[in-house]
Protein backbone atom coordinates (compact mmCIF):
# COMPACT_ATOMS: atom_id res chain seq x y z
CA UNK A 1 0.00 0.00 0.00
CA UNK A 2 1.32 3.29 -1.11
CA UNK A 3 -0.07 5.22 1.79
CA UNK A 4 1.29 2.91 4.44
CA UNK A 5 4.77 3.11 2.95
CA UNK A 6 4.44 6.82 2.82
CA UNK A 7 3.55 6.93 6.49
CA UNK A 8 6.36 4.51 7.35
CA UNK A 9 8.93 6.54 5.45
CA UNK A 10 7.77 9.63 7.22
CA UNK A 11 7.64 8.02 10.62
CA UNK A 12 11.26 8.54 11.41
CA UNK A 13 11.16 12.08 10.08
CA UNK A 14 8.04 12.74 12.10
CA UNK A 15 9.43 11.74 15.47
CA UNK A 16 12.78 13.36 14.88
CA UNK A 17 11.46 16.69 13.73
CA UNK A 18 8.19 17.15 15.46
CA UNK A 19 8.52 17.20 19.21
CA UNK A 20 5.04 18.55 19.83
CA UNK A 21 3.51 15.94 17.52
CA UNK A 22 5.42 13.22 19.37
CA UNK A 23 4.14 14.45 22.71
CA UNK A 24 0.64 14.48 21.25
CA UNK A 25 1.09 10.93 20.01
CA UNK A 26 2.26 9.76 23.43
CA UNK A 27 -0.73 11.40 25.14
CA UNK A 28 -3.12 9.78 22.67
CA UNK A 29 -1.59 6.32 23.09
CA UNK A 30 -1.69 6.76 26.86
CA UNK A 31 -5.39 7.60 26.81
CA UNK A 32 -6.15 4.68 24.51
CA UNK A 33 -4.32 2.37 26.94
CA UNK A 34 -6.21 3.88 29.88
CA UNK A 35 -9.51 3.32 28.08
CA UNK A 36 -8.67 -0.28 27.18
CA UNK A 37 -7.33 -1.28 30.60
CA UNK A 38 -9.69 0.88 32.66
CA UNK A 39 -10.93 -1.91 34.98
CA UNK A 40 -7.35 -2.81 35.94
CA UNK A 41 -6.40 0.74 36.85
CA UNK A 42 -8.98 1.35 39.53
CA UNK A 43 -9.97 -0.03 42.91
CA UNK A 44 -13.57 1.22 43.02
CA UNK A 45 -16.45 0.77 40.63
CA UNK A 46 -17.44 3.91 38.69
CA UNK A 47 -20.98 3.88 40.01
CA UNK A 48 -20.28 2.74 43.55
CA UNK A 49 -22.20 5.14 45.81
CA UNK A 50 -20.95 5.82 49.32
CA UNK A 51 -22.76 8.76 50.88
CA UNK A 52 -20.61 8.67 54.02
CA UNK A 53 -17.62 9.85 52.01
CA UNK A 54 -19.38 12.33 49.70
CA UNK A 55 -17.62 15.50 48.44
CA UNK A 56 -14.23 14.55 49.90
CA UNK A 57 -11.23 16.50 48.68
CA UNK A 58 -8.37 14.58 47.05
CA UNK A 59 -6.67 12.28 49.57
CA UNK A 60 -4.71 9.03 49.65
CA UNK A 61 -7.80 6.83 49.35
CA UNK A 62 -9.37 8.96 46.62
CA UNK A 63 -6.60 10.74 44.71
CA UNK A 64 -9.05 12.95 42.75
CA UNK A 65 -11.54 13.13 45.63
CA UNK A 66 -15.17 12.03 45.59
CA UNK A 67 -18.35 13.50 44.13
CA UNK A 68 -21.68 14.35 45.76
CA UNK A 69 -22.64 10.68 45.80
CA UNK A 70 -19.32 9.60 47.26
CA UNK A 71 -18.23 8.05 43.98
CA UNK A 72 -14.48 8.00 43.33
CA UNK A 73 -13.70 10.70 40.76
CA UNK A 74 -10.44 9.10 39.61
CA UNK A 75 -12.34 5.92 38.73
CA UNK A 76 -15.00 7.89 36.88
CA UNK A 77 -12.41 9.90 34.94
CA UNK A 78 -10.65 6.68 33.92
CA UNK A 79 -13.90 5.09 32.80
CA UNK A 80 -14.97 8.33 31.12
CA UNK A 81 -12.10 7.92 28.64
CA UNK A 82 -13.84 4.81 27.30
CA UNK A 83 -17.03 6.70 26.47
CA UNK A 84 -15.34 9.74 24.96
CA UNK A 85 -12.87 7.83 22.82
CA UNK A 86 -15.35 5.28 21.58
CA UNK A 87 -17.98 7.88 20.69
CA UNK A 88 -15.32 9.88 18.84
CA UNK A 89 -13.92 6.88 16.96
CA UNK A 90 -17.35 5.56 16.01
CA UNK A 91 -18.68 8.88 14.80
CA UNK A 92 -15.55 9.91 12.91
CA UNK A 93 -15.32 6.51 11.21
CA UNK A 94 -18.99 6.55 10.24
CA UNK A 95 -18.68 10.17 9.16
CA UNK A 96 -15.65 9.29 7.04
CA UNK A 97 -17.37 6.34 5.36
CA UNK A 98 -20.49 8.30 4.48
CA UNK A 99 -18.69 11.55 3.69
CA UNK A 100 -16.03 9.93 1.50
CA UNK A 101 -18.71 8.01 -0.41
CA UNK A 102 -20.65 11.21 -1.03
CA UNK A 103 -17.46 13.03 -2.02
CA UNK A 104 -16.51 10.25 -4.44
CA UNK A 105 -19.95 10.35 -6.02
CA UNK A 106 -19.89 14.13 -6.31
CA UNK A 107 -16.39 14.17 -7.73
CA UNK A 108 -16.85 11.36 -10.21
CA UNK A 109 -20.43 11.71 -11.43
CA UNK A 110 -21.04 15.20 -12.73
CA UNK A 111 -24.79 14.88 -12.36
CA UNK A 112 -24.77 14.27 -8.62
CA UNK A 113 -22.15 16.95 -7.98
CA UNK A 114 -24.50 19.92 -7.96
CA UNK A 115 -26.96 18.47 -5.44
CA UNK A 116 -24.44 16.88 -3.07
CA UNK A 117 -22.01 19.76 -2.92
CA UNK A 118 -24.72 22.36 -2.55
CA UNK A 119 -26.05 20.51 0.52
CA UNK A 120 -22.52 20.09 1.84
CA UNK A 121 -21.86 23.82 1.49
CA UNK A 122 -25.04 24.68 3.35
CA UNK A 123 -24.23 22.26 6.17
CA UNK A 124 -20.67 23.57 6.37
CA UNK A 125 -21.87 27.13 6.80
CA UNK A 126 -23.34 26.08 10.16
CA UNK A 127 -21.24 25.48 13.27
CA UNK A 128 -21.24 21.72 13.88
CA UNK A 129 -22.93 22.02 17.25
CA UNK A 130 -25.99 23.66 15.68
CA UNK A 131 -26.29 20.82 13.17
CA UNK A 132 -25.94 18.34 16.03
CA UNK A 133 -28.59 20.12 18.13
CA UNK A 134 -31.00 20.10 15.19
CA UNK A 135 -30.64 16.35 14.83
CA UNK A 136 -31.06 15.76 18.55
CA UNK A 137 -34.15 17.94 18.62
CA UNK A 138 -35.64 15.79 15.88
CA UNK A 139 -34.61 12.36 17.13
CA UNK A 140 -34.73 13.02 20.89
CA UNK A 141 -32.00 12.82 23.51
CA UNK A 142 -30.08 9.62 24.05
CA UNK A 143 -26.59 8.30 23.41
CA UNK A 144 -27.41 6.68 20.08
CA UNK A 145 -28.91 9.90 18.77
CA UNK A 146 -25.95 11.88 20.00
CA UNK A 147 -23.60 9.60 18.02
CA UNK A 148 -25.79 10.13 14.95
CA UNK A 149 -25.66 13.88 15.53
CA UNK A 150 -21.88 13.99 15.94
CA UNK A 151 -21.47 11.74 12.88
CA UNK A 152 -23.69 14.00 10.85
CA UNK A 153 -21.64 17.05 11.69
CA UNK A 154 -18.53 15.26 10.35
CA UNK A 155 -19.99 14.10 7.04
CA UNK A 156 -19.81 17.41 5.13
CA UNK A 157 -16.15 17.91 6.06
CA UNK A 158 -15.17 14.53 4.62
CA UNK A 159 -17.38 15.04 1.58
CA UNK A 160 -15.81 18.38 0.71
CA UNK A 161 -12.25 17.11 1.18
CA UNK A 162 -12.87 13.98 -0.91
CA UNK A 163 -14.66 15.92 -3.62
CA UNK A 164 -11.71 18.28 -4.03
CA UNK A 165 -9.20 15.43 -4.04
CA UNK A 166 -11.16 13.41 -6.58
CA UNK A 167 -11.34 16.39 -8.92
CA UNK A 168 -7.55 16.67 -8.95
CA UNK A 169 -6.78 12.94 -9.14
CA UNK A 170 -9.37 12.52 -11.89
CA UNK A 171 -7.24 14.45 -14.37
CA UNK A 172 -4.13 12.35 -13.76
CA UNK A 173 -2.99 10.10 -16.57
CA UNK A 174 -3.54 6.71 -14.91
CA UNK A 175 -7.17 7.61 -14.36
CA UNK A 176 -7.87 9.00 -17.80
CA UNK A 177 -6.21 6.00 -19.41
CA UNK A 178 -8.31 3.63 -17.27
CA UNK A 179 -11.38 5.44 -18.50
CA UNK A 180 -10.17 5.13 -22.09
CA UNK A 181 -9.70 1.37 -21.89
CA UNK A 182 -13.21 1.09 -20.52
CA UNK A 183 -12.67 0.26 -16.85
CA UNK A 184 -15.89 0.52 -14.89
CA UNK A 185 -16.50 3.36 -12.46
CA UNK A 186 -16.42 1.28 -9.30
CA UNK A 187 -13.08 -0.29 -10.24
CA UNK A 188 -11.51 3.09 -10.97
CA UNK A 189 -12.72 4.52 -7.68
CA UNK A 190 -11.43 1.55 -5.71
CA UNK A 191 -8.12 0.99 -7.43
CA UNK A 192 -7.07 4.37 -8.77
CA UNK A 193 -8.71 7.10 -6.77
CA UNK A 194 -9.19 5.86 -3.22
CA UNK A 195 -5.55 4.77 -2.64
CA UNK A 196 -4.38 8.17 -3.79
CA UNK A 197 -6.57 10.16 -1.46
CA UNK A 198 -6.31 7.84 1.53
CA UNK A 199 -3.54 9.75 3.28
CA UNK A 200 -5.48 13.00 3.28
CA UNK A 201 -8.52 11.18 4.62
CA UNK A 202 -6.45 9.76 7.46
CA UNK A 203 -5.11 13.20 8.29
CA UNK A 204 -8.64 14.60 8.20
CA UNK A 205 -9.79 11.86 10.59
CA UNK A 206 -7.03 12.71 13.03
CA UNK A 207 -8.04 16.37 12.83
CA UNK A 208 -11.74 15.68 13.36
CA UNK A 209 -11.40 13.24 16.28
CA UNK A 210 -10.69 16.00 18.82
CA UNK A 211 -13.61 18.06 17.58
CA UNK A 212 -15.86 15.00 17.87
CA UNK A 213 -14.66 14.37 21.43
CA UNK A 214 -15.31 18.00 22.30
CA UNK A 215 -18.74 18.06 20.70
CA UNK A 216 -19.86 14.86 22.44
CA UNK A 217 -18.66 16.24 25.78
CA UNK A 218 -20.38 19.58 25.14
CA UNK A 219 -23.66 17.87 24.30
CA UNK A 220 -23.43 15.73 27.44
CA UNK A 221 -22.59 18.83 29.45
CA UNK A 222 -25.74 20.46 28.09
CA UNK A 223 -27.69 17.39 29.21
CA UNK A 224 -28.39 16.29 25.63
CA UNK A 225 -26.03 13.35 25.32
CA UNK A 226 -24.73 10.79 27.78
CA UNK A 227 -26.96 10.88 30.85
CA UNK A 228 -25.98 10.36 34.48
CA UNK A 229 -25.07 8.08 36.17
CA UNK A 230 -22.79 6.97 33.30
CA UNK A 231 -19.26 8.22 33.92
CA UNK A 232 -18.66 10.71 31.12
CA UNK A 233 -16.50 13.83 31.37
CA UNK A 234 -19.10 16.28 30.05
CA UNK A 235 -21.89 15.05 32.28
CA UNK A 236 -19.50 14.87 35.27
CA UNK A 237 -18.77 18.55 34.68
CA UNK A 238 -22.50 19.24 34.53
CA UNK A 239 -22.85 17.49 37.92
CA UNK A 240 -20.01 19.57 39.34
CA UNK A 241 -21.81 22.87 38.64
CA UNK A 242 -24.19 22.42 41.57
CA UNK A 243 -21.35 21.68 43.99
CA UNK A 244 -18.57 23.84 42.79
CA UNK A 245 -18.48 26.21 45.72
CA UNK A 246 -17.97 23.31 48.15
CA UNK A 247 -16.10 20.84 45.96
CA UNK A 248 -14.10 22.49 43.16
CA UNK A 249 -12.12 19.26 42.68
CA UNK A 250 -15.25 17.78 41.10
CA UNK A 251 -14.78 20.01 38.07
CA UNK A 252 -10.97 20.10 37.88
CA UNK A 253 -10.20 16.52 36.90
CA UNK A 254 -12.80 15.64 34.24
CA UNK A 255 -12.03 18.94 32.49
CA UNK A 256 -8.30 18.34 32.70
CA UNK A 257 -8.69 14.89 31.17
CA UNK A 258 -10.85 16.27 28.39
CA UNK A 259 -8.40 19.05 27.61
CA UNK A 260 -5.39 16.70 27.64
CA UNK A 261 -6.92 14.22 25.25
CA UNK A 262 -8.05 16.96 22.87
CA UNK A 263 -4.63 18.60 23.10
CA UNK A 264 -2.98 15.25 22.32
CA UNK A 265 -5.10 14.65 19.24
CA UNK A 266 -4.69 18.24 18.04
CA UNK A 267 -0.89 18.19 18.21
CA UNK A 268 -0.75 14.69 16.72
CA UNK A 269 -3.05 15.79 13.89
CA UNK A 270 -0.91 18.85 13.22
CA UNK A 271 2.20 16.69 13.15
CA UNK A 272 0.63 14.13 10.82
CA UNK A 273 -0.50 16.85 8.45
CA UNK A 274 3.01 18.19 8.22
CA UNK A 275 4.55 14.73 7.85
CA UNK A 276 2.14 13.58 5.14
CA UNK A 277 2.12 16.81 3.18
CA UNK A 278 5.51 17.26 1.52
CA UNK A 279 4.78 20.91 0.79
CA UNK A 280 4.61 21.65 4.50
CA UNK A 281 7.98 20.14 5.38
CA UNK A 282 9.99 23.26 4.89
CA UNK A 283 7.67 25.50 6.77
CA UNK B 1 -18.20 46.71 -7.45
CA UNK B 2 -21.96 47.19 -7.78
CA UNK B 3 -22.34 44.19 -10.07
CA UNK B 4 -20.27 42.18 -7.61
CA UNK B 5 -22.59 43.12 -4.74
CA UNK B 6 -25.66 42.25 -6.78
CA UNK B 7 -24.17 38.92 -7.82
CA UNK B 8 -23.39 38.00 -4.22
CA UNK B 9 -26.85 39.05 -3.06
CA UNK B 10 -28.49 36.90 -5.72
CA UNK B 11 -26.49 33.87 -4.58
CA UNK B 12 -27.81 34.37 -1.03
CA UNK B 13 -31.46 33.98 -1.91
CA UNK B 14 -31.37 30.35 -3.04
CA UNK B 15 -29.16 29.49 -0.07
CA UNK B 16 -31.66 30.87 2.44
CA UNK B 17 -34.43 29.14 0.54
CA UNK B 18 -32.50 25.87 0.61
CA UNK B 19 -31.98 26.15 4.37
CA UNK B 20 -35.67 26.85 4.95
CA UNK B 21 -36.56 23.82 2.84
CA UNK B 22 -33.97 21.66 4.57
CA UNK B 23 -35.29 22.58 8.01
CA UNK B 24 -38.85 21.85 6.91
CA UNK B 25 -38.06 18.41 5.55
CA UNK B 26 -35.76 17.57 8.46
CA UNK B 27 -38.66 18.16 10.83
CA UNK B 28 -40.79 15.85 8.70
CA UNK B 29 -38.58 13.04 9.96
CA UNK B 30 -39.82 13.38 13.53
CA UNK B 31 -41.22 10.04 14.60
CA UNK B 32 -44.82 10.12 15.82
CA UNK B 33 -47.75 12.52 15.40
CA UNK B 34 -46.27 15.91 14.52
CA UNK B 35 -49.26 17.87 15.87
CA UNK B 36 -48.88 16.19 19.24
CA UNK B 37 -45.17 16.93 19.38
CA UNK B 38 -45.43 20.52 18.17
CA UNK B 39 -48.20 21.22 20.68
CA UNK B 40 -46.14 19.96 23.61
CA UNK B 41 -46.93 17.58 26.42
CA UNK B 42 -49.41 19.76 28.28
CA UNK B 43 -51.55 20.61 25.26
CA UNK B 44 -55.29 20.03 25.29
CA UNK B 45 -57.18 18.24 22.51
CA UNK B 46 -58.36 21.59 21.08
CA UNK B 47 -54.83 22.99 20.99
CA UNK B 48 -53.60 19.92 19.16
CA UNK B 49 -56.45 20.17 16.68
CA UNK B 50 -55.72 23.88 16.27
CA UNK B 51 -52.08 23.20 15.43
CA UNK B 52 -53.04 20.40 13.09
CA UNK B 53 -55.23 22.73 11.07
CA UNK B 54 -52.83 25.72 11.33
CA UNK B 55 -49.93 23.73 9.93
CA UNK B 56 -52.10 21.70 7.60
CA UNK B 57 -50.70 18.51 9.10
CA UNK B 58 -53.61 16.45 7.76
CA UNK B 59 -52.73 17.52 4.20
CA UNK B 60 -50.10 16.08 1.83
CA UNK B 61 -46.47 17.04 2.50
CA UNK B 62 -46.16 19.49 -0.36
CA UNK B 63 -49.27 21.35 0.69
CA UNK B 64 -47.85 21.55 4.22
CA UNK B 65 -44.67 22.92 2.72
CA UNK B 66 -46.50 25.67 0.91
CA UNK B 67 -48.47 26.57 4.06
CA UNK B 68 -45.15 26.69 5.93
CA UNK B 69 -43.63 29.04 3.37
CA UNK B 70 -46.67 31.32 3.38
CA UNK B 71 -46.59 31.53 7.16
CA UNK B 72 -42.90 32.35 7.16
CA UNK B 73 -43.46 35.12 4.62
CA UNK B 74 -45.91 36.67 7.05
CA UNK B 75 -43.31 36.35 9.83
CA UNK B 76 -45.41 33.73 11.60
CA UNK B 77 -43.17 31.08 13.17
CA UNK B 78 -45.85 29.52 15.35
CA UNK B 79 -46.21 29.54 19.14
CA UNK B 80 -44.01 28.13 21.86
CA UNK B 81 -45.51 24.99 23.36
CA UNK B 82 -44.11 25.93 26.78
CA UNK B 83 -44.82 29.64 27.19
CA UNK B 84 -47.57 29.99 24.59
CA UNK B 85 -45.97 33.16 23.28
CA UNK B 86 -45.32 33.62 19.56
CA UNK B 87 -41.90 32.25 18.59
CA UNK B 88 -41.10 35.52 16.84
CA UNK B 89 -41.34 37.42 20.16
CA UNK B 90 -39.33 34.80 22.04
CA UNK B 91 -36.55 35.20 19.51
CA UNK B 92 -36.75 38.96 19.19
CA UNK B 93 -36.14 39.54 22.89
CA UNK B 94 -32.98 37.41 22.83
CA UNK B 95 -31.48 37.94 19.41
CA UNK B 96 -29.60 41.15 20.21
CA UNK B 97 -28.14 39.76 23.43
CA UNK B 98 -26.46 37.06 21.37
CA UNK B 99 -25.33 39.45 18.65
CA UNK B 100 -23.89 41.91 21.16
CA UNK B 101 -21.84 39.20 22.83
CA UNK B 102 -20.66 37.80 19.49
CA UNK B 103 -19.64 41.26 18.24
CA UNK B 104 -17.65 42.02 21.40
CA UNK B 105 -15.97 38.61 21.22
CA UNK B 106 -15.18 39.02 17.53
CA UNK B 107 -13.52 42.40 18.12
CA UNK B 108 -11.53 41.10 21.08
CA UNK B 109 -10.42 37.93 19.32
CA UNK B 110 -9.44 39.72 16.09
CA UNK B 111 -7.25 42.21 17.94
CA UNK B 112 -5.49 39.65 20.12
CA UNK B 113 -5.36 37.02 17.40
CA UNK B 114 -3.76 39.29 14.82
CA UNK B 115 -1.30 40.77 17.32
CA UNK B 116 -0.19 37.38 18.64
CA UNK B 117 -0.03 35.89 15.15
CA UNK B 118 2.13 38.77 13.90
CA UNK B 119 4.52 38.57 16.84
CA UNK B 120 4.78 34.84 16.34
CA UNK B 121 5.58 35.17 12.63
CA UNK B 122 8.11 37.97 13.03
CA UNK B 123 9.91 36.14 15.86
CA UNK B 124 9.88 32.87 13.97
CA UNK B 125 11.53 29.97 15.81
CA UNK B 126 12.34 32.22 18.76
CA UNK B 127 10.99 31.72 22.31
CA UNK B 128 8.08 34.14 21.73
CA UNK B 129 6.96 32.09 18.72
CA UNK B 130 7.13 28.83 20.65
CA UNK B 131 5.21 30.22 23.61
CA UNK B 132 2.46 31.64 21.39
CA UNK B 133 2.27 28.46 19.30
CA UNK B 134 1.92 26.17 22.31
CA UNK B 135 -0.56 28.53 23.96
CA UNK B 136 -2.67 28.58 20.82
CA UNK B 137 -2.86 24.80 20.72
CA UNK B 138 -4.01 24.94 24.34
CA UNK B 139 -6.49 27.65 23.40
CA UNK B 140 -7.94 25.40 20.73
CA UNK B 141 -7.99 22.38 23.05
CA UNK B 142 -9.53 23.82 26.20
CA UNK B 143 -13.23 22.95 26.53
CA UNK B 144 -15.15 26.22 26.67
CA UNK B 145 -17.53 25.09 29.40
CA UNK B 146 -14.63 23.97 31.56
CA UNK B 147 -12.85 27.28 31.09
CA UNK B 148 -16.12 28.98 32.02
CA UNK B 149 -16.37 26.96 35.24
CA UNK B 150 -12.74 27.66 36.14
CA UNK B 151 -13.16 31.40 35.58
CA UNK B 152 -16.37 31.43 37.59
CA UNK B 153 -14.63 29.64 40.43
CA UNK B 154 -11.67 32.02 40.58
CA UNK B 155 -13.27 35.35 39.76
CA UNK B 156 -16.69 34.90 41.31
CA UNK B 157 -16.34 32.42 44.14
CA UNK B 158 -12.76 33.01 45.30
CA UNK B 159 -12.01 36.63 44.45
CA UNK B 160 -15.66 37.81 44.37
CA UNK B 161 -14.79 40.23 41.56
CA UNK B 162 -17.23 39.28 38.82
CA UNK B 163 -20.89 38.25 38.76
CA UNK B 164 -21.48 34.63 37.73
CA UNK B 165 -24.62 34.85 35.61
CA UNK B 166 -26.85 37.28 33.75
CA UNK B 167 -26.16 40.24 31.49
CA UNK B 168 -27.17 43.28 33.53
CA UNK B 169 -23.91 45.26 33.52
CA UNK B 170 -20.67 45.65 31.63
CA UNK B 171 -18.97 43.43 34.21
CA UNK B 172 -21.22 40.58 33.09
CA UNK B 173 -19.60 40.66 29.66
CA UNK B 174 -16.06 39.93 30.86
CA UNK B 175 -16.15 36.19 31.51
CA UNK B 176 -18.43 35.19 28.61
CA UNK B 177 -16.26 37.25 26.26
CA UNK B 178 -13.09 35.54 27.47
CA UNK B 179 -14.65 32.09 27.15
CA UNK B 180 -15.98 32.78 23.68
CA UNK B 181 -12.78 34.45 22.47
CA UNK B 182 -10.10 32.00 23.58
CA UNK B 183 -10.67 29.54 20.77
CA UNK B 184 -10.96 32.29 18.16
CA UNK B 185 -7.86 34.13 19.37
CA UNK B 186 -5.88 30.92 19.04
CA UNK B 187 -7.34 30.15 15.65
CA UNK B 188 -6.84 33.64 14.23
CA UNK B 189 -3.29 33.77 15.62
CA UNK B 190 -2.40 30.54 13.83
CA UNK B 191 -3.92 31.73 10.57
CA UNK B 192 -2.20 35.11 10.77
CA UNK B 193 1.12 33.43 11.44
CA UNK B 194 0.98 31.10 8.45
CA UNK B 195 -0.39 33.80 6.19
CA UNK B 196 2.47 36.13 7.16
CA UNK B 197 5.02 33.38 6.49
CA UNK B 198 3.72 33.05 2.99
CA UNK B 199 3.88 36.77 2.25
CA UNK B 200 7.32 37.18 3.87
CA UNK B 201 8.70 34.83 1.21
CA UNK B 202 7.27 36.82 -1.71
CA UNK B 203 9.54 38.51 -4.24
CA UNK B 204 8.11 41.96 -3.70
CA UNK B 205 8.99 41.80 -0.02
CA UNK B 206 12.57 40.93 -0.89
CA UNK B 207 12.64 43.75 -3.39
CA UNK B 208 11.32 46.21 -0.85
CA UNK B 209 13.99 45.17 1.62
CA UNK B 210 16.77 45.25 -0.92
CA UNK B 211 15.96 48.73 -2.06
CA UNK B 212 16.69 49.75 1.54
CA UNK B 213 13.21 50.27 2.90
CA UNK B 214 12.98 50.27 6.66
CA UNK B 215 11.88 46.89 8.04
CA UNK B 216 9.01 48.47 9.92
CA UNK B 217 7.59 49.98 6.76
CA UNK B 218 8.09 46.76 4.80
CA UNK B 219 6.05 44.92 7.40
CA UNK B 220 3.33 47.53 7.76
CA UNK B 221 2.94 48.47 4.11
CA UNK B 222 3.77 45.36 2.13
CA UNK B 223 3.44 42.37 4.37
CA UNK B 224 0.58 43.00 6.78
CA UNK B 225 -1.74 44.51 4.20
CA UNK B 226 -1.51 41.44 2.03
CA UNK B 227 -1.30 38.90 4.80
CA UNK B 228 -4.49 40.12 6.44
CA UNK B 229 -6.67 39.43 3.41
CA UNK B 230 -7.20 35.73 4.18
CA UNK B 231 -7.46 36.64 7.86
CA UNK B 232 -10.63 38.62 7.08
CA UNK B 233 -12.32 35.41 5.99
CA UNK B 234 -11.26 33.70 9.16
CA UNK B 235 -12.51 36.56 11.31
CA UNK B 236 -15.84 36.43 9.48
CA UNK B 237 -16.07 32.67 9.91
CA UNK B 238 -15.24 33.11 13.58
CA UNK B 239 -18.14 35.51 13.93
CA UNK B 240 -20.40 32.75 12.66
CA UNK B 241 -18.70 30.30 14.98
CA UNK B 242 -19.17 32.69 17.90
CA UNK B 243 -22.88 32.95 17.19
CA UNK B 244 -23.00 29.16 17.37
CA UNK B 245 -20.52 28.92 20.26
CA UNK B 246 -23.01 30.96 22.18
CA UNK B 247 -24.92 27.72 22.65
CA UNK B 248 -22.55 26.47 25.34
CA UNK B 249 -21.31 29.78 26.74
CA UNK B 250 -24.77 31.29 27.12
CA UNK B 251 -25.98 28.19 28.90
CA UNK B 252 -23.16 28.23 31.46
CA UNK B 253 -23.46 31.94 32.19
CA UNK B 254 -27.28 31.95 32.00
CA UNK B 255 -27.00 34.61 29.29
CA UNK B 256 -30.48 35.35 27.93
CA UNK B 257 -29.62 34.76 24.28
CA UNK B 258 -30.59 32.60 21.32
CA UNK B 259 -28.10 29.84 22.10
CA UNK B 260 -29.56 29.24 25.53
CA UNK B 261 -33.07 29.42 24.09
CA UNK B 262 -32.10 26.74 21.57
CA UNK B 263 -30.69 24.43 24.25
CA UNK B 264 -33.68 24.77 26.58
CA UNK B 265 -36.08 24.29 23.68
CA UNK B 266 -34.30 21.15 22.53
CA UNK B 267 -34.38 19.90 26.11
CA UNK B 268 -38.10 20.57 26.47
CA UNK B 269 -38.78 19.50 22.89
CA UNK B 270 -40.39 22.86 22.16
CA UNK B 271 -39.96 22.24 18.46
CA UNK B 272 -41.64 25.37 17.12
CA UNK B 273 -39.05 27.44 18.95
CA UNK B 274 -36.24 25.15 17.80
CA UNK B 275 -37.34 25.58 14.21
CA UNK B 276 -37.55 29.36 14.57
CA UNK B 277 -34.14 29.70 16.21
CA UNK B 278 -32.58 27.53 13.51
CA UNK B 279 -33.98 29.71 10.78
CA UNK B 280 -32.74 32.88 12.47
CA UNK B 281 -29.28 31.35 12.97
CA UNK B 282 -29.21 30.16 9.38
CA UNK B 283 -30.17 33.52 7.95
CA UNK B 284 -27.56 35.21 10.15
CA UNK B 285 -24.84 32.86 8.91
CA UNK B 286 -25.77 33.51 5.30
CA UNK B 287 -25.73 37.27 5.91
CA UNK B 288 -22.39 37.09 7.70
CA UNK B 289 -20.94 35.12 4.80
CA UNK B 290 -22.30 37.73 2.41
CA UNK B 291 -20.66 40.46 4.44
CA UNK B 292 -17.30 38.65 4.37
CA UNK B 293 -17.55 38.23 0.61
CA UNK B 294 -18.29 41.91 0.15
CA UNK B 295 -15.48 42.96 2.45
CA UNK B 296 -13.18 40.60 0.65
CA UNK B 297 -14.07 42.11 -2.70
CA UNK B 298 -13.46 45.54 -1.24
CA UNK B 299 -9.92 44.85 0.00
CA UNK B 300 -8.86 42.52 -2.78
CA UNK B 301 -9.93 43.77 -6.21
CA UNK B 302 -8.77 40.50 -7.80
CA UNK B 303 -11.78 38.71 -6.29
CA UNK B 304 -14.39 40.96 -7.88
CA UNK B 305 -13.49 39.97 -11.42
CA UNK B 306 -13.42 36.28 -10.78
Amino acid sequence: MDTLNHIKNNFHFFFKNNKLGTIGGIIVILFILIAVFAPYLVTYSPNQIDLTSALKSPSKGHIFGTDNNGRDIYTRVVFGSRISLSIAFISVTLGAIIGVTLGLLAGWFKRSEMIIMRLVDVLLSFPGIIVALTIISILGTDVKNMIIAVTFSQIPQFARLTHGQVLSVKEREFVTSSVTVGADDLWIMQKCILPNILSSIIVQMSILIPSAIMMAASLSFLGLGVRPPTAEWGSMLQDSVKWFRMAPHMMIFPGLALMLVVFGFNTLGDGLRVALDPRMKNR
Amino acid sequence: MLSYIIRRLLVCIPTVFLVITLVFFAFQLIPGDAALIFAGEQASQEQIAQIRSDLGLDKPVFEQYSIYLQRLLKGDMGKSAITGRPVFLEIKSRFFNTVRLAVVATVVSSIFGIVFGTISALKREKPADYVISVLSIFGISIPSFWLALLLMYFFSVKLKLLPTTGNASLKHYIMPTIVLSVYSIAFIARMTRSSLFEILGEDYVRTAREKGMKERIVIAKHVLRNALIPVITVVGLQFGYLLGGAVVTETVFAWPGLGRLLVTSVEQRDLMVVQGVLLVFATSFVLVNLLIDLLYGLVDPRIRFN
